[in-house]
């Protein structure tokens, strides 16, 4: 009990100390809670989600000599905490670098990459079409896009709640306007203290990168139900769905604490799935996205070794451990792979299986 | 001012110089400032202006290539595909002679490259080439044999001037079907998760197929290139000219050449269920003429149609649930339009937004944005009539930058367009729009997109509703509240108390915003949510028995009156505090009891809830009228059929079993105002005695001042009582009266319960506000000059009396002025609204949910909106519309706070 409400001031301090600095110059490492929270919160959960753990094929970052200068990075406010582990990370093997980190919003990414502003654009989802065409114009070529992580949607319910499972479909006509305001007792519930009672609603605030992914891929484009009410950050629709126990809210996985649930969610084929690492990298469970990294990379030619040496750090086992830590799932050493020949890099052949000093 | 420094000091005669260079110096200085706050103000309009403008300009057109380029192309040729600058289009050509693909220069029409079509066992007779349903130019192929094959044809990138080189990439959806025979019409698409449906209408009947599994290995399984075939049972499919399937795969639409649309619906397991299609409805083609070409707009739920006469109309699914479909939804024409000159030819669309482009029998090329109506080209044709001009194909770039046209004769037309902001227009910002898949024009903001197809929807009126919400709620609980602290502590406090209090109210502006947007999130919110009942009863109680407290404390002797003494320090303080905790006390105790009586479910919906309930049979014509034979029923409509003794359960009508008896312990009986709010059981008239009750006793109270003489038995005391008694019961009365008359609360003030809520904000943006009122006011009220104070007083007033006839009076203005920058910073509020309200563009009354206020929506778009962009603009739009709201609130306080100068001056 006690824990419990200590661990509700985490968050609620959390919410608040988001939002501020969501109006501050919103750099550096912002929202060091938001980390020790969600560690606590593994522990605590009462779901038997099976843990997630680093590919063991992803290669050791070994530093190499003679990097210096100064990284800039520009773009999302959700990746703001990852950026900022990187830069530790990064800094550990590199003392000398200077890395900046600035996460207002995804849509800044593409313009401080193509004026030189940035060196890399983290964002929360893909490059509109748009933003690529502006990129390519000032700059002549397009953005180079790299997979850095796995964010896997859930979509919670208060933990009394008796739900446990939804299908797409039903999360079409919750959420959106395609279906009427609903009652917990068309979702199957039989409860008599939920079956009568509506369903109230959270979601993510519009500028976000879930939102925007969870329009598209959820509700297929169609309009959210005017009263779909927009929190601040994942751990801001999560306090709100633990506060009340009528309300359901999307936020990425893994920010769950233990006053809420997620459901199974059932797509159009095959059973309800849990959310998990491993079926959100096979694609069983449908609501599961990239994070990406942009940046400009002109094709053919070869990256500088400061970026070349993040982008490797990043894809490696120690980065996606920092993905790990911040509450996304890592990439398979395939798809680290992939990311790394885009930039013309491979995997060192040498590191593989060695020990990091 | 000079005679004042130039006083004779130590002998010296004259002002010195420096004082009069200092003089000069600040009065320029003061003069400077001056002007330059005038000019950053004006300045700040204009640039909010000029920002703003750009969104109700039109497009530009202007030719791109050199006049009379020719392309001349086999007959029956097809646009297939354009490559992403433009510079090559291909033209797919089904002709047995020579069928192939042709890739073509659209600045001089020559020939770039020829390319097969995928090899197949029988000859192609059909092609779908660049469905506006997904995002990628998709194509399919049908052939004689019944099969079809999916894929994707595409432009490499070319750059440079130099054509790119066709991409060709088909794999077979569906098998040959003897039975069925050749494929006639075709269309294919992408769901958002990259799933592919393609439709085929064959000479004898139709096809579905959907593939198994979509594009992405993230979020989605992976396609396995295998096609689950379903039929579709299109009737007369030689009456058909054309056919599409909607993006999720749950509509197939045949468009029949009399201007006829069938709907075909996936069935309730979607598109990947089993079994034929069910057919839904059908609509008629409204404007006259035959149909003479047929589009899906980008994002695949628009059909759009155009006629020979010159229509252009545009439908789509909308859930409807007296729509007597299988699936409760029914095709609406959410717009239509007519173009100038004569028959529509052909339709193109962007990739890149709703527009389309429309070519014409005389050569003309029209591009219009179908969500915000705006025409941002209309280009007259060559003429030529008699048909030899008129547009065969016609095609928008991929990047939205130039349009294509081609006539009948093979001439070539390349525009190049600045399209603008082309989807903001004065229809799309301020008034009613029909979007796609809704039954009605509607006012709605939501510009958060999910890929590029979704419709952006930019009606400011939600925000200014949410904005003026905001402000009346907090204004209402602040205003009272200040002005009548602050004529407390100016009239009647102990200067002593006063030196303490004024200070620490004034202290409560100096919390940030975001303190108490935190505060009214993760405090106030769920203490209201459980205290709800409680804080309805105090809003009442609270005054009444501060007030009554006083009144009482006149009963008590004289004598003992003056050995108190409470007109004095804290004496004063201490009595309301003591009521303040009575009425505390009572509220808690009150409250539990009155939500249990007032808010319980009626005996009838007892018995309906514990399934005690009979078929009601056939509806009454007054009800059947409206309800029609739909499955489900809003909680407006359920309060509807329950005043008329129905109630709805599982799709049909019931009326409660009164025979049986009750069980015992089956539904709780006790009320909750929460669940009341968020239902349609229980008795409408408390809801409206919550709301009345305290307006109904200030009035009565008003009133029986006025009425009663106070030298009435018990004098003040009985007065007050009279006015309660009087109050509560028109409370009560009027309460019934609107029940009975079948007006419900919570169809207007009250509705659901959100804990993120006007109420709470209110509550907490007051406190924003009541310093800056509390502050200015007491001010006002104090620099009444003391010698009206003791006039009155002397003439034998009480110090109340003088407090409210001629203090009041006297300080109006400055008292009004108080209200209007209170005013003024809740209009302006943003990070409470952000962090409190959810943030939810509605329009209603309730005071129990949240809104969206413009400066809140500044604040959490703005970061993300690209700059210059549409949504950069429509943003600047908010802020300017905000400033116009605050301009003429402030005016037009100035004016009323002339007046009212002008009449406290006479006093």
């Amino acid at each position: 009990m006690r824990v419990s409400s200590l661990m509700r001031t985490a968050v609620v301090a959390m919410v608040g100390f988001c939002a501020g600095s969501a109006w501050g110059q919103n750099t550096g490492t912002a929202s060091q809670p938001a980390k020790e929270q969600r560690s606590s919160d593994q522990s605590s959960t009462d779901q038997p989600v099976r843990s997630a753990r680093v590919d063991s094929a992803l290669s050791d970052y070994r530093p190499v000599p003679g990097i210096s200068g100064s990284i800039k990075s520009v773009g999302s406010g959700t990746m703001n905490n990852l950026m900022g582990h990187w830069r530790e990370e990064f800094n550990r093997f590199y003392p000398g670098v200077r890395i900046e980190v600035e996460g207002k919003g995804s849509g800044l990414a593409p313009t401080a990459l193509a004026s030189g502003a940035s060196q890399f654009g983290p964002m929360s989802r893909e490059m509109k079409a748009s933003e690529i065409e502006e990129f390519e114009r000032n700059v002549g070529h397009k953005p180079t896009q790299l997979r850095v992580g796995i964010d896997c949607i859930a979509i919670f319910v208060h933990r009394d709640n008796p739900l446990t499972e939804l299908t797409m479909a039903q999360a079409k006509r919750v959420f959106s306007v395609d279906g009427a305001s609903m009652t917990w007792g068309e979702l199957g519930v039989t409860d008599p203290a939920f079956k009568d009672r509506p369903i109230g609603l959270f979601g993510r605030l519009s500028n976000s990168g879930t939102y925007g992914y969870f329009k598209e891929h959820v509700l297929e484009n169609a309009d959210f139900k005017k009263g779909v009410r927009e929190m601040e950050g994942n751990a801001g629709v999560v306090q709100a769905v633990g506060a009340d126990r009528f309300a359901m809210g999307y936020a990425s996985f893994g920010y769950k604490t233990a006053d809420v649930k997620p459901l199974r969610i059932k797509g159009e084929e095959g059973g309800a799935i849990m959310p998990s690492y491993e079926t959100a990298e096979s694609g069983e469970y449908p609501i599961a996205r990239y994070l990406y990294v942009y940046l400009n990379h002109a094709p053919g030619q070869t990256l500088d070794p400061l970026r070349a040496e993040f982008v490797r750090m990043m894809l490696s086992r120690v980065g996606q451990e920092c993905v790990l830590k911040d509450g996304y799932y890592p990439i398979s050493a395939t798809v680290a792979k992939e990311e790394l020949a885009k930039v013309g890099l491979e995997v060192a052949p040498a590191a593989q299986g060695t020990p990091r000093q | 001012m000079s005679g004042l420094v130039g006083a004779p000091k130590s002998g010296r005669r004259s002002t010195a110089g420096a004082v009069y260079s200092v003089d000069r110096l600040m009065s320029g200085v003061i003069h400077v400032g001056g002007i330059g706050v005038l000019a950053a103000v004006l300045g700040i309009c204009v640039y909010l202006v000029a920002t703003v403008l750009p969104l109700f300009d039109g497009g530009r057109v202007k030719p791109d290539i050199a006049p009379e380029q020719r392309l001349d192309l086999p007959a029956g040729a097809q646009l297939a595909a354009l490559d992403e600058y433009g510079l090559g289009a291909v033209f797919a050509s089904l002709d047995a002679q020579r069928p192939g693909l042709e890739v073509r220069r659209t600045d001089t029409g020559e020939r770039a490259a020829r390319l097969e079509l995928p090899a197949s066992d029988s000859p192609w007779s059909a092609a779908a080439f660049d469905a506006g349903g997904s995002l990628r130019p998709l194509a399919a192929l049908g052939a004689r044999d019944g099969s079809v094959s999916t894929g994707v044809v595409s432009l490499s990138r070319g750059g440079d001037g130099r054509v790119p080189e066709a991409l060709v990439e088909f794999a077979r959806a569906l098998e040959p079907a003897e039975a069925l025979g050749a494929v006639r019409l075709l269309d294919v698409t992408e769901s958002t998760a990259g799933r592919r449906f393609v439709v085929a209408v064959h000479e004898r009947g139709a096809r579905f197929g959907a593939a198994r599994g979509g594009r992405s290995g993230v979020g989605g399984r992976r396609s396995d290139g295998l096609f689950l075939e379903r039929a579709v049972p299109i009737e007369n499919p030689d009456l058909v000219r054309s056919v599409f399937v909607s993006r999720d795969g749950q509509n197939v639409f045949a468009v029949r050449s009399d201007g006829q649309v069938e709907r075909y619906w996936a069935g309730a397991d979607g598109p990947g269920g089993a079994g034929a299609f069910v057919k839904a409805d059908t609509l008629p083609m409204l404007a006259a003429g035959d149909v003479t070409a047929a589009r899906m707009l980008l994002g695949g739920q628009t059909l759009v149609l155009g006629s020979s006469a010159g229509a252009v109309v545009a439908m789509s699914v909308a859930p409807d649930p007296l729509a007597p479909t299988p699936d409760a939804r029914r095709m609406v024409v959410t717009d239509s339009w007519r173009i100038g000159r004569g028959a529509v030819t052909t339709l193109g669309i962007s990739r890149r937004s709703r527009m389309l482009i429309v070519g014409d029998a005389q050569g003309g090329l029209t591009l219009r944005h179908m969500t915000s109506g705006k025409v941002i080209a209309d280009v007259p044709g060559a003429g030529g009539g008699g048909g030899e001009g008129s547009i065969v194909a016609a095609a928008v770039f991929p990047r939205d930058d130039r349009m294509l046209g081609l006539d009948a004769q093979g001439r070539l037309t390349r525009l190049v367009v600045d399209v603008g902001h082309a989807d903001a227009s004065m229809k799309a910002l301020f008034g009613k729009v029909h979007y796609e898949g809704r039954l009605t024009p509607e006012y709605v903001y939501q510009t958060g997109k999910g890929d590029d197809s979704s419709e952006r929807k930019m009606s400011l009126v939600p925000l200014i509703w949410g904005t003026l919400k905001a402000t009346l709620v907090a204004m209402l609980f602040a205003a009272p509240l200040a002005v009548l602290a602050a004529m407390y502590t100016s009239e009647f406090m102990d200067p002593r108390v006063r030196k303490v209090v004024k200070p620490t109210i004034e202290l409560m502006a100096s919390l940030p915003s975001v303190v108490l947007g935190y505060i009214a999130l993760v405090v106030l919110a769920p203490f209201v949510a459980e205290w709800l009942m409680a804080l309805m009863v105090g809003l009442l109680l609270v005054p009444v028995a501060v007030v009554g407290a006083a009144q009482l404390w006149q009963l008590v002797p004289a004598g003992v009156r003056s050995k108190v003494r409470p007109g004095r320090g804290w004496a004063h303080l201490l009595l309301v505090g003591a009521s303040l905790g009575l009425a505390l006390f009572a509220t808690v105790r009150l409250a539990p009891v009155l939500e249990a009586r007032l808010f319980a479910p009626s005996e009838s919906d007892v018995r309906v809830a514990s399934g005690l309930f009979n078929d009601a049979g056939t509806a009454p014509a007054s009800v059947s009228a409206w309800l029609g034979a739909r499955s489900s029923v809003t909680r407006e409509e359920e309060r509807r059929l329950r005043r008329e003794g129905l109630y709805f359960v599982d799709g049909k009508l019931v009326t409660p079993d009164t025979s049986a008896p009750l069980p015992e312990a089956s539904v709780s009986r006790a009320g909750s105002l929460r669940v009341w709010l968020d239902g349609a059981r229980g008795e409408a008239w408390p809801g409206w005695l919550l709301v009345l009750g305290v307006p109904c006793v200030a009035i009565a109270w008003l009133i029986v001042l006025r009425v009663v003489p106070a030298t009435g038995a018990g004098g003040d005391a009985g007065r007050f009582a009279l006015a309660l008694a009087l109050g509560l019961g028109g409370a009560v009365g009027v309460s019934f009266a609107l029940g009975g008359a079948g007006f419900d609360a919570r169809d207007s003030v009250l509705g659901p319960f959100n804990m993120q809520n006007a109420l709470v904000v209110g509550i907490i943006m007051g406190f924003a506000v009541i310093p800056i009122i509390y502050t200015i006011a007491e001010d006002a009220l104090r620099g009444v000059p003391a010698s009206l104070r003791s006039a009155s007083l002397g003439a034998g007033a009480t110090p109340w009396q003088t407090a409210v006839r001629v203090v009041l009076p006297s300080a109006g203005s400055g008292v009004f002025s108080a209200c209007m920058l209170g005013l003024g910073r809740a209009v302006g509020e943003t990070m409470i609204v952000l962090m409190a309200t959810g943030l939810v563009a509605e329009m209603n009354t309730s005071l129990f949910s949240g809104f969206r206020t413009l400066a809140a929506n500044i604040a959490v778009e703005l970061p993300e909106a690209e700059r210059l962009g549409t949504h950069y603009r429509l943003l600047f739009l908010c802020g300017l519309v905000l400033f116009a709201m605050t301009f003429v609130i402030n005016t037009t306080a100035e004016v009323v706070r002339q007046r009212v100068r002008k009449r406290s001056a006479q006093l």
